[in-house]
């Protein structure tokens, strides 16, 4: 009872209690201040904006683009020693050099992603038995700082196995051509992509070759010096032969180094633009087959899964298994090896059971099979009953690509596609882009004979081959490649299937330029939009990471760039895709993809609720008890004065 | 003489009903054992927390048993000391539904359980006696007979009850709360965590630092948040039992007219109290009067003995763990766990809802935020209520079993048993017919909402969260209301003792 009614004395100091308990409260709360800001500090780590957008600007300017190099060799007989001849003939060759130069700049280049830096650069080189003549710019070459790579003169002393093999003709004859030069040649003259080579066989020397076999080996075999060589070459026709490394050849008329035409020239510069530098998908004069340049089945980080699946749709009929291991060792791991310098592909397979498709098929009586026509195709996949997707691949972000081996039900077994012509497909199979193939295998004698109910049949690695080999011509496909070696016998070229891999060299290369220069154009779009995003969401938290991933980016886009200026293939490509990859990362980083929504205007829903309601009671307390305070010290120090 | 056989017989009634209660208790839970409920309750998560299960603990134990760590997998969130002492009971119970198999090893850690709880009974029931005469002793120092109790309402009090005695009632209470039977029954560690914050209360008020400083420790060890018990037990040791506000002792009329009291009528006094109170009163009496160097020399003291048996359960624990894991994945794995709130999973508490909204971003902060709830409330209730320790005790237990990430039924057990002590200060407490229900509705509602969202499917989060939330508030107003209760009960006493020191004079 010290505080007697009214607004009179009081006779002891006011207690300081009540006081002491709010500002405790207070105190706590400018205790927890420093831990408030530094526990919601928004960490931005510092991020090369500027860096990023001259690398877009860069690569909007001037895309990344890989040296190509265009060896043309003469193969000639030795030539007279006189010097006044040589002085001539090095003349002759620079201006072939500059006549193919000039047709190839000419010649309009599609597809500029995967075509090369500035057209090819040509190098001329007469291989005569004597003398090596080099036109003067490859010699001049050296300047630029790649090593200048030389053809090794000399293919026409080397007489024993050349002179056999072009004048042989059996079927497999351009291989074996093939595997000479390349293994004439092989070393540092071809040790990366880029370097690609036309060797010229005139007519005349090939009869010549045939003569002095003739003069040597008395009979051979009439017949078989009447060549198809020579007999197209009377109407005028150059036999030409892209090889399976980066090798190609013409054969046929004037093609010796006097008797070089323009007609010639040009071909070898069709020849060069439209295999080596577009991997053979201009089909016609200057019509680009595919069209959709960005589908490469890869990932951001170029890998992709091939997940092979073999499908016995009905296992009470007949049940097949395989041994994939050994047809992965025999026939996929040397393409996968192959494909390497730009994707990396992994394989693994499964076999399923219970997998009806999902179209029907009806019984034609003219065809004696069960067909699905072609229309019905894009609904064979049975995405239902398919369980196409199995764990390691669910785990990454890698790329899948499905194939599928089919095997039908019994009651529908010599199961055909038929095409939109009306004929049934001979590969039996068909691709989806961006999914993978998928193929109809019909188990042997399945028609008429009846099923026998053994199970497990194995399938050997004899009856996978053919399938295999589908299997490479759609992943050709699926990469935007012609299913299979161009053999056109109306402009009498030929290829040589590259058995083992599947892929050519000069294919691999063409495809590894289209996918650097995706990369690159990848990673600095990616990067572009990344530090918009950034720059438009203040209040985002940036990880460490993020500035590491984006820095390495840089760093991998400019090594790549500089490796495609000096022509190393490989090195590019690597780099391009870790610049890809890391800006990927960057991007899909978790920790920024959580505050992708947050406006900040979700600030105040988030402190709202809790720290209005006890700030505003403390704030009320605090107002209450300092007032209270100071009026009773007042009626304190009022009772005593008035005690004085 | 007439008086004091009346009293003998009235003694031996109470400790035949005092025994009776014990035994009933006991009953009760071997019955309810035997039932095989502790199926049913070892899976409610109101009865079991992620770090009190004893499921979990049996995890624990077969992982030691198999020489990996116990904490390995992170299933096991308790104390190593534990997992030794209830791990041989435990051990070989794979499951709990297969109780039958395991009905020996079971009837072993139940009796575990029930004499942990009776131990915690009987040192409430003595803690309850030792604040009843210096309640008594107070009183009769401010010259107010128990008769003239003078209850918040400002009513005198009738005084059966206060024959019967608090400490017997709290510890009846304490037993027969279908909570602590739900909590014992129900395989969880709640008793053993609960004794031992008696325990180190217990020591407290009887004066034995060692023994504070033991159970203190041993309490932060096994629940960490009677941690902050540290500052009611150096007030109870310092200051001795509940008692008025000392400011009323130093106001000058008071003292003169208690003064001229004592002088007068000291023959009076032991004519109204019965002789082994009195006997208590003179030694809480010299407890009361310590001086200022002698409190801070008990507190130094309560210090050092706590920080000895720190040491001690660590090198127990160090050596109960030895090759198979450091103390750093203990931390980790108990305190580390119970802070940063790792278990989403429902619970009693209001954690785990906010944390599965919460942006990551925030979660940090909002842990910070959380926990801080629990300790920034210390130092205003401390200043305001530190001549109420056992009190203060019972408002931080009932703060932290509020606002912990795993709470379960078993730290509303420890709170109300420890309000029970107050028993007599808190008789005017209001809106306890609520209240009551309050309880009663919570337990019964929140099963049934959790068993339409989790089970049914009909409901969802918001329906169990809900209930949370009321029973969150429920404790609120059970701690706001209990405080302003012995507020008010303070300021009766002033004023009753201002009259009284008038009439006398």
């Amino acid at each position: 009872m010290e505080v007697v009614v009214g607004r009179s004395t009081r006779s002891t100091p006011p207690g300081r209690k009540r006081l002491l308990i709010t500002l405790s409260v207070v105190l706590s709360f400018l205790l927890g201040t420093p831990l408030w800001w530094k526990s919601t500090e928004v960490y931005r780590s510092p991020l090369p904006f500027a860096a990023i957008e001259t690398h877009a600007n860069q690569v909007a300017s001037l895309a990344l683009a890989l040296p190509c190099d265009l060896h043309v060799i003469f193969v000639a007989l030795p030539i007279p020693p006189k010097e006044e001849d040589q002085q001539h003939l090095q003349v002759v060759v620079d201006q072939i050099q500059q006549q193919i130069s000039i047709i190839l700049a000419h010649k309009k280049q599609f597809n500029s992603s995967e075509s090369c830096a500035s057209g090819f650069q040509v190098h001329v080189t007469l291989d005569a038995e004597n003398v090596c003549l080099r036109s003067r710019s490859a010699a001049g070459d050296q300047q630029n700082n790649k090593v200048a790579k030389f053809w090794p003169c000399g293919l026409a002393t080397v007489d024993s196995d050349l002179r056999e093999l072009l004048l042989e003709s059996s079927s497999d004859d351009d291989n074996l051509l093939d595997e000479f030069f390349w293994s004439f040649s092989k070393g540092e003259y071809l040790a990366t992509g880029g370097c690609y080579t036309v060797v010229l066989f005139d007519e005349d020397l090939l009869n010549i070759f045939s003569n002095e076999k003739l003069g040597e080996a008395t009979v051979v075999e009439v017949g078989n010096q009447v060549n198809p060589i020579s007999k197209e070459g009377k109407g005028k026709r150059r036999r030409r032969v892209v090889g399976k490394y980066r090798h190609a050849w013409m054969i046929g008329p004037e093609l010796g180094i006097l008797s070089f035409g323009r007609d010639a020239a040009s071909d070898i510069a069709d020849l060069a633009v439209m295999y080596f530098s577009h991997g053979g998908r201009l089909s016609g004069k200057d019509v680009v087959v595919e069209d959709k340049e960005e589908s490469m089945p890869l990932s951001a980080d170029g890998k992709a899964i091939l997940s092979f699946s073999l499908l016995n749709a009905e296992p009470s009929d007949w049940i097949f298994d395989w041994a994939f291991e050994e047809v992965e060792q025999r026939f996929l791991q040397p393409l996968v090896e192959a494909l390497w310098p730009f994707a990396h592909l992994f394989v693994e397979s499964q076999v399923l059971y219970y997998t009806p498709k999902a179209v029907q098929s009806h019984w034609d009586a003219a065809l004696q099979s069960h067909v699905v026509p072609f229309k019905q195709l894009p609904f064979f996949v049975n995405a239902n009953e398919w369980h196409l997707d199995s764990s390691s691949a669910a785990a990454g972000r890698s790329k899948l690509l499905h194939f599928a081996i089919y095997v039908p039900a019994a009651k529908e077994c010599p199961l055909h596609l038929q095409l939109s012509t009306g004929r049934i497909s001979q590969t039996n199979g068909f691709t989806s882009p961006g999914w993978g193939g998928i193929i109809v295998w019909n188990p042997p004698g399945c028609l008429g004979s009846s099923t026998d109910n053994s199970t497990g049949h194995q399938l050997s690695t004899k009856e996978l081959e053919p399938l295999i080999g589908v299997v490479v011509a759609q992943l050709r496909t699926l990469f935007g490649l012609p299913p299979t070696v161009l053999d056109d016998s109306k402009t009498d070229t030929f290829g040589v299937p590259a058995t083992a891999r599947g892929f050519a060299d000069w294919e691999v290369d063409v495809l590894l330029r289209r996918r650097a220069v995706m990369d690159v154009h990848a990673s600095a779009s990616t990067l572009a939009s990344l530090s918009r995003l950034v720059s438009s969401l203040p209040n985002m938290v940036i990880m460490d990471e993020i500035g590491d991933q984006v820095t390495s980016s840089l760093t991998a886009a400019k090594a790549a760039r500089e490796h495609a200026i000096s022509g190393a293939y490989h090195a590019t490509a690597d780099a391009a895709r870790k610049a890809r990859g890391l800006a990927e990362a960057a991007f899909f980083q978790p920790s920024i993809m959580s505050l992708l929504y947050f406006p900040a205007e979700h600030q105040l829903a988030i402190y709202t609720p809790f720290f209005v309601p006890v700030l505003l009671h403390m704030l009320v307390a605090v107002i209450k008890e300092s007032s209270r305070y100071r009026r009773e010290r007042r009626s304190y120090l009022r009772g005593l004065q008035n005690q004085d | 003489m007439q008086s004091v056989k009346t009293g003998a017989g009235f003694m031996s009634t109470k400790m035949v009903t005092l025994w009776g209660g014990l035994l009933l208790s006991v009953a009760i839970r071997f019955l309810l054992s035997a039932m095989g409920s502790a199926s049913l309750l070892g899976r409610r998560l109101e009865v079991v927390s992620p770090v009190t299960s004893l499921t979990r603990l049996a995890e624990g134990q077969w992982l030691k048993q198999l020489g990996l760590s116990p904490y390995a997998g992170s299933v096991y969130h308790g104390s190593p000391l534990l997992l030794s002492l209830l791990g041989p009971f435990i051990g070989n119970r794979r499951d709990i539904l297969l109780i039958i198999e395991s009905e020996r090893s079971d009837l072993c850690s139940f009796w575990v359980f029930v004499a942990a709880d009776l131990i915690g009974a009987l040192l409430l029931r003595s803690m309850g006696e030792s604040l009843e005469s210096a309640h008594i002793h107070h009183l009769s120092l401010l010259g107010l007979t128990l008769e003239q109790i003078p209850t918040s309402d400002g009513k005198a009090k009738s005084q059966g009850s206060g024959r019967w005695g608090t400490g017997n009632t709290a510890a009846l209470f304490y037993l027969l709360n279908p909570f602590t039977i739900a909590v014992c029954i129900g395989g969880s560690t709640s008793p053993i965590e609960n004794m031992l914050t008696i325990l180190a209360l217990y020591g407290a008020i009887a004066g034995i630092v060692p023994l504070a400083g033991f159970g203190w420790a041993m309490a932060t060890h096994v629940g960490m948040y009677p941690a902050i018990l540290f500052i009611p037990i150096a007030c109870l040791l310092a200051n001795g039992p509940d008692g008025p506000p000392s400011k009323l002792y130093k106001s000058p009329e008071l003292v003169q007219a208690v003064h001229d009291r004592d002088g007068k009528c000291s023959s009076e006094i032991g004519n109204f109290q019965q002789q082994p109170a009195m006997h208590v009163i003179k030694s809480s009496n010299t407890n009361v009067t310590l001086s200022s160097g002698a409190k801070w020399l008990v507190v130094l003291k309560l210090i050092m003995w706590s920080a000895i048996s720190w040491l001690c359960i660590l090198g127990l624990c160090n050596f109960s763990l030895h090759e198979h894991a450091s103390l750093h994945d203990m931390w980790s794995e108990t305190y580390r766990f119970i802070l940063t709130v790792e278990d989403l999973s429902p619970n009693l508490g209001v954690f785990w809802y906010f944390f599965t909204e919460v942006f990551n971003f925030f979660r940090p902060f909002f842990i910070m935020v959380f926990h801080s709830n629990i300790v920034f409330m210390v130092m205003p209730l401390t200043i305001r209520l530190h001549h109420r320790p056992v009190f203060l005790a019972f408002t931080l237990t009932a703060i932290s079993s509020m606002l912990k990430s795993y709470p379960s039924v078993g730290d509303a057990a420890l709170y109300l048993g420890l309000m029970c002590l107050c028993i007599h200060q808190l008789s005017g407490l209001q809106y306890f017919y609520l209240l009551l229900n309050g309880y009663f509705f919570t337990a019964i509602i929140g099963p049934v909402m959790y068993n339409l969202w989790i089970w049914r499917g009909t409901g969802n989060a918001n329906f169990y969260f809900a209930m949370n939330l009321v029973y969150a508030t429920l404790q609120t107003v059970l701690i706001v209301e209990s405080s302003s209760t012995i507020i008010r009960y303070d300021r009766n006493l002033k004023k009753q003792s201002v009259k009284r020191s008038r009439t006398s004079t």
